[in-house]
């Protein structure tokens, strides 16, 4: 979908973020370094608390490191980018637009033509499953729909990153499942570098090419685990060996953290 | 359900109030023998009502005026208080600057500077219109600043991440998330412009429901006085019912029980 040779690559290097909050200086990062490759699926496993938000805040251009850098294809990152897609935690989708027209809201906003962009919208909607629902409010649709056309929203202007912030974390034990195996079959159709911010340890596990967990705050990197699980993952791969002997090794370095 | 069946049914929900505040004044005025100059019978000030509007027709031309000074206020006054109240919600300098000065002028009641705005604008339309719009200002300016201000902090995350100037993110978050808030301003602002309308015109003496009641009142004519009053509230009455359907219909997610 993407053009061949936009490889963007994100790059965190010693980066470090204070602010001041009413009981003075906290540090929510520090030393923290992070590589995503092209085309990688990565999750951030961390504590609450740990910097997790004020990571996609990073990436996602909304803040800058107090100290260090973070490069995208070793350029300077400067604000937000349009290579970089964003679903945040809460679907954050506008009640008053249906989910076509919020799928749409990034294009309308650099004022693309609308032509072109419906259809693109239109084959989004399609890949989460939702094609029968654009014309839908999001008061009309479940919280599971509501996260996956925030998810296509994130996917509409071709990101080569897209950022998640635990986008599932208030959907219900039966509904994440099938986002995860939704998100995998995503990822593998549009193929963008994912940073994956989440608590749950099965989640990061079936999705993840690689987990990094992180400490407590100041947030800093102490694990990175390759995940070899192969793909595509399915329910069954819950069950199996090699994901529970994953899981349990990462709970163990989570529980140190 | 057949659909007339409901109709009727909620014709009747609505009328049943009416009704039985209308039957306790009856009740009221014929067992304490209560004499007509002072107040009038129910059927005595329908009769009055259905020759001010059909067969003399005399009241059309002041419940014109009011309806039409009311409404000009209202638009005006409405106008500039969702202008005013966006621009201090999205800008702090603004706010810190005017904000204070827009709650003192607040704390004057409006009524108290009719005198003042009838030399300033004249015996005529335009000092009613003004008054109008000054005394509807605030509830309408209140709504729009803090349905502004209140825009979920994770949609203007979502709008910084797509690089959406200040204008865009207006137009397309804070003002639609505003509306609701907005329309409740102008719910409680309908009521405070017709207040200001016949107080003018209880000044102005020139003409206007208000000026009916008032110079009735004077001439010892009750039901003249107390039709005016009634038909004044049915002017308050459809405008709010007016507002409450636009409402509805343009804040249609209000209320809804999931939202994004």
């Amino acid at each position: 979908m993407r053009p061949s040779g936009r490889t963007t690559r994100l790059a965190l290097s010693g980066v470090s973020v204070s602010y001041k909050s009413r009981r003075g200086p906290v540090l929510a990062l520090e030393g923290f370094d992070l590589q995503v490759q092209p085309s990688s699926f990565v999750s951030v496993l961390g504590p609450s608390g740990c910097g997790k938000s004020t990571l996609v805040k990073l990436v996602s251009g909304l803040l800058r490191p107090t100290t260090g850098s973070v490069t995208f294809d070793g350029q300077p990152a400067a604000g937000p980018r349009d290579d970089v897609g964003v679903a945040f935690q809460q679907a954050a989708l506008l009640p008053w637009k249906t989910a076509i027209q919020n799928v749409l809201l990034p294009l309308r906003i650099t004022g693309q033509p609308a032509r072109e962009a419906e259809a693109r919208a239109q084959a989004l909607l399609e890949l989460v499953g939702l094609s029968a629902f654009r014309d839908r409010y999001p008061f009309e649709l479940s919280g599971g729909m509501q996260q996956r056309v925030a998810v296509a929203r994130s996917l509409i202007r071709d990101p080569s990153i897209l950022v998640m912030d635990e986008p599932f974390a208030a959907l219900d034990a039966m509904t994440r499942e099938n986002m995860m195996i939704e998100l995998q079959r995503i990822w593998q159709e549009a193929r963008p570098s994912v940073l994956f911010i989440t608590h749950s340890i099965q989640e990061a596990v079936f999705l993840s090419d690689r987990v990094v967990v992180m400490s407590g705050r100041p947030g800093r990197i102490i694990a990175d685990v390759a995940i070899d699980l192969p793909r595509p993952r399915d329910l069954h791969t819950l069950s199996e060996p090699r994901f529970a002997q994953l899981t349990g090794e990462l709970r163990d370095m989570f529980q140190a953290a | 359900m057949g659909g007339i069946a409901n109709l009727a049914g909620e014709a009747a929900r609505r009328l049943l109030p009416v009704a039985l505040l209308v039957g306790l004044w009856w009740a009221l005025v014929a067992g304490l023998g209560v004499p007509s100059r002072l107040m009038p019978s129910p059927a005595e000030v329908g009769a009055r009502i259905y020759s001010g509007l059909v067969t003399d027709a005399d009241m059309w031309p002041h419940l014109w005026q009011t309806a039409q000074a009311t409404l000009l206020g209202f638009v005006l006054g409405g106008a500039l208080a969702v202008a005013v109240g966006s621009l201090l919600a999205m800008n702090r300098a603004l706010e810190k600057l005017a904000y204070p000065l827009v709650v003192l002028l607040q704390a004057v009641p409006k009524v108290a500077i009719a005198p003042l705005v009838l030399l300033w604008a004249g015996f005529d339309l335009r000092s009613t219109v003004l008054l109008v719009a000054l005394i509807c200002f605030f509830p309408i300016f209140v709504g729009t600043f803090v349905g502004v201000r209140a825009a979920p902090p994770v949609l203007l995350d979502l709008f910084r991440t797509l690089n959406a100037g200040r204008l865009h993110t207006f137009l397309h978050c804070n003002l639609p998330h505003a509306a609701g808030s907005i329309f409740a301003g102008l719910q409680v602002g309908w009521g405070f412009a017709l207040v200001g309308c016949v107080v003018m015109e209880f000044i102005t003496g020139t003409g206007g429901a208000g000026f009916l009641i008032d110079n009735s009142a004077n001439a010892l004519d009750a039901p003249t006085a107390v039709a005016a009053m009634v038909l004044l509230g049915v002017l308050g009455y459809v405008g709010g019912g007016l507002l409450a359907a636009a409402r509805r219909r343009l804040v249609f997610w209000e209320g809804e029980a999931r939202h994004g």
